[in-house]
């Protein structure tokens, strides 16, 4: 197992390569410059020049790629062209945020969907199946902005409750930050188990209809374990990997969501840096999304290995 | 003498949108104890629909009627939670297919511990200890490590030989052993036929043996039940069943066995085809690729009419 990690984290260098020179060229090849766009529209033509050429940006793109690639293996991400803070340790701040979020978002979505989808699965074709399914269709074409919006207005308009302004972590203090995460979360948990749901229902109709189910059954079980015993981790292997799709997408920033609660995650900051041509926060922040989502289909694939030990690398 | 399992006009009906089909119907046979009662039949003919009806373990758009009296009770009437004891306690079931009637995802020791710990209520060093003793029984070498391996890591015959370790886990009074060889080769069919006989001789466990292969029959079964097309067309012991055949069925699947004394030998295939379920003919179900058929035998349905005390047959001619 260590080897096959190894051997996949050596795999990745060639993607992570791709990813930079993808990441570098679209937003150099984006039309505006960040320095017309900080100095606004009086700026006179040698003042543009004079910034462009502190922030290095009058060198040949080549050249540009280059300097960025050297500093990043130095762990050295650049610094905001807007605040002049250093993008690294912002963009770890601000990954922090999102995955709490996520992660409660994660455990909301699932613990209604499980149970939902297997429910489901089990009563097949009745009209406990019919209803389930009305629903997570709805939570599948419902936009999360409009589930997010209508939870804020029934809360504030009918039971007069807002949720603090004032960001905290759940580390310093986990009564506020629940309070500030919880709606978000629940947002889009109802979002994320309607996909998790109809995955149950699916994989767990195909397991129960497996001869291995019948001898469970044969042995003498009753019907829980059958289900849970028997049935749970068999069907695993797709919702997992629909669940960890998931994950990889949510904790690159839920852009809509962090904007209407105020979550200063991941997805704003880097909003942010593309509506200011902020280069470095942009490059930065895209290239390290996508090593997140890239470690997570590493760590999905290694839960395959331990569902399944048929799965061998 | 009273026997240990008692079917009394066990019929099958599946119910699918408004349709009901009637799959297996007028099943009545008893098993006693320590007897082998073979079922043999083409496959088709409702052979695992019945030993399905035992286990309840159809599903639910099955309707089942009748009386399956096991020892004093009615397995039909009994609660899901009384017969939950039952199930894999005191009958077991032993599947066709041991590629797929295994969990893939938990340990042989695990699968074979499962029904002792449940029904035997022992410890789990007891029941690892009875696992080991169970792999030694049915000839799994090396069961220390066999218990903590998975399925996919045996083949058939053995994965077969953990089946039915796993059927005898708590000392049943009753396997019903559905087609147990079909899947495997010659070789280890007989290996594995050799086992059950051992079984059932050691125990005194009665089997319920399902197959449709006449060699495997006069190999195992004390008494013998023909199947055709959801009916028991005859009924008798082993010997009779080979010597003095009554239902011309049966006749027929007796011609079609090859012979190893003979050298050559064309087989005897029986012309035509079983009717469907749904469209069962009034009359004989058998008549229509039946040599000797009459009016009568289109016309009314025999029943299953008792030649001497043990030898019955569904035929007006027998
Ligand atoms: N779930 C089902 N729905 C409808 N028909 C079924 C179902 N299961 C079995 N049958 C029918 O019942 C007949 C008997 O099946 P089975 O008992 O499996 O035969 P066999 O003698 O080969 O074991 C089959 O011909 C099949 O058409
Ligand atoms: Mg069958």
């Amino acid at each position: 197992m260590g080897k096959y990690i190894l051997k996949r984290l050596f795999s990745l260098i060639p993607i992570i390569i791709g990813i930079s020179i993808i990441v570098f060229l679209i937003i150099h090849l984006v039309p505006g410059d960040p320095a017309s766009i900080i100095l606004g529209n009086n700026a006179t033509p040698e003042a543009i020049k004079a910034l462009n050429a502190k922030l290095g940006l009058d060198k040949p793109l080549i050249v540009q790629y280059f300097d960025w690639v050297v500093h990043l293996i130095q762990g050295n991400f650049g610094t905001s062209v807007q605040t002049d803070q250093s993008v690294l340790p912002t963009l770890i701040n601000k990954f922090l945020v999102t995955f709490q979020l996520t992660l409660l978002s994660v455990l909301i979505g699932w613990i209604i969907a499980i149970p939902l989808g297997i429910l489901s699965a089990v009563k097949a074709n009745s009209v406990v199946d019919f209803i389930l399914r009305i629903i997570s269709m709805l939570g599948i074409s419902i936009p999360n902005f409009a589930i997010g919006t209508l939870l804020l207005l029934i809360l504030s308009v009918y039971f007069g409750w807002y949720p603090p302004i004032d960001y905290v972590n759940f580390w310093d203090d986990p009564i506020s930050a629940l309070k500030i995460f919880i709606l978000p979360a629940i947002t889009m948990g109802i979002v994320l188990s309607a996909g998790i749901m109809r995955m149950t229902r699916t994989s767990f109709i195909e397991t129960l209809n497996k001869d291995f189910i019948r001898t469970a059954r044969a042995k003498g079980n009753p019907e829980g374990t059958v289900i849970v015993g028997h049935g749970l981790r068999n069907s695993m292997i797709p919702i997992i990997t629909i669940g960890g799709m998931q994950i990889g997408y949510l904790l690159g920033g839920a852009v809509i969501v962090e904007q209407l609660f105020s979550i200063p995650g991941i997805g704003q900051y880097i909003l942010n840096g593309i509506y200011h041509r902020d280069f470095p926060v942009v490059q930065g922040g895209v290239l390290f999304i996508s090593l997140i989502f890239v470690f997570v289909n590493l760590i999905v694939d290694i839960i395959y290995c331990w569902i399944d030990p048929r799965i061998k690398y | 003498m009273n026997s240990l399992l008692k079917v009394e006009d066990l019929k099958v009906q599946i119910k699918k949108n408004k349709d009901v089909t009637t799959i297996i119907k007028d099943i009545n046979f008893s098993i006693n104890p320590g007897e082998t009662l073979g079922v043999v039949g083409e496959s088709g003919c409702g052979k695992s629909i019945t030993s399905l009806a035992i286990m309840r373990l159809l599903d639910k758009n099955a309707q089942v009627t009748g009386k399956i009296q096991f020892e004093s009770h009615d397995i039909l009437r009994m609660t899901q939670k009384e017969f939950r004891h039952v199930r894999g306690n005191h009958i077991s079931l032993i599947f066709q297919e041991p590629m797929t009637s295994l969990n893939p995802l938990h340990k042989i020791g695990k699968q074979i511990s499962e029904p002792v710990i449940r029904h035997l209520k022992m410890s789990k060093s007891d029941a690892k200890e009875r696992t080991i003793e169970l792999l030694n029984a049915v000839g799994i070498p090396r069961p220390n490590e066999i218990y903590n391996e998975y399925p996919y890591q045996l083949s058939g015959g053995m994965r077969q030989r953990i089946v039915i370790a796993m059927a005898m886990a708590c000392n049943p009074r009753l396997i019903i052993a559905d087609e147990p060889t079909t899947a495997l080769d010659v070789t280890i069919q007989a290996q594995i036929l050799k086992l059950l006989k051992k079984i059932a001789k050691e125990n005194g466990t009665s089997i319920l043996f399902i197959t449709h292969d006449l060699g495997v029959v006069a190999e195992m079964c004390d008494r013998v039940i023909v199947m055709y097309a959801g009916q028991i067309v005859e009924e008798a012991d082993v010997r009779t069943i080979f010597k003095q055949p009554k239902h011309p069925y049966t006749k027929g699947l007796l011609s079609s066995m090859p012979n190893m004394e003979k050298e050559y030998e064309v087989l005897d295939t029986i012309e035509g085809s079983v009717p469907m379920f749904n469209e069962m003919p009034t009359g004989c179900r058998y008549a229509s690729r039946c040599k000797l058929a009459q009016d009568i035998c289109f016309n009314r349905e025999p029943d299953l009419i008792k030649a001497n005390s043990d030898h019955k047959a569904r035929c007006y001619f027998a």
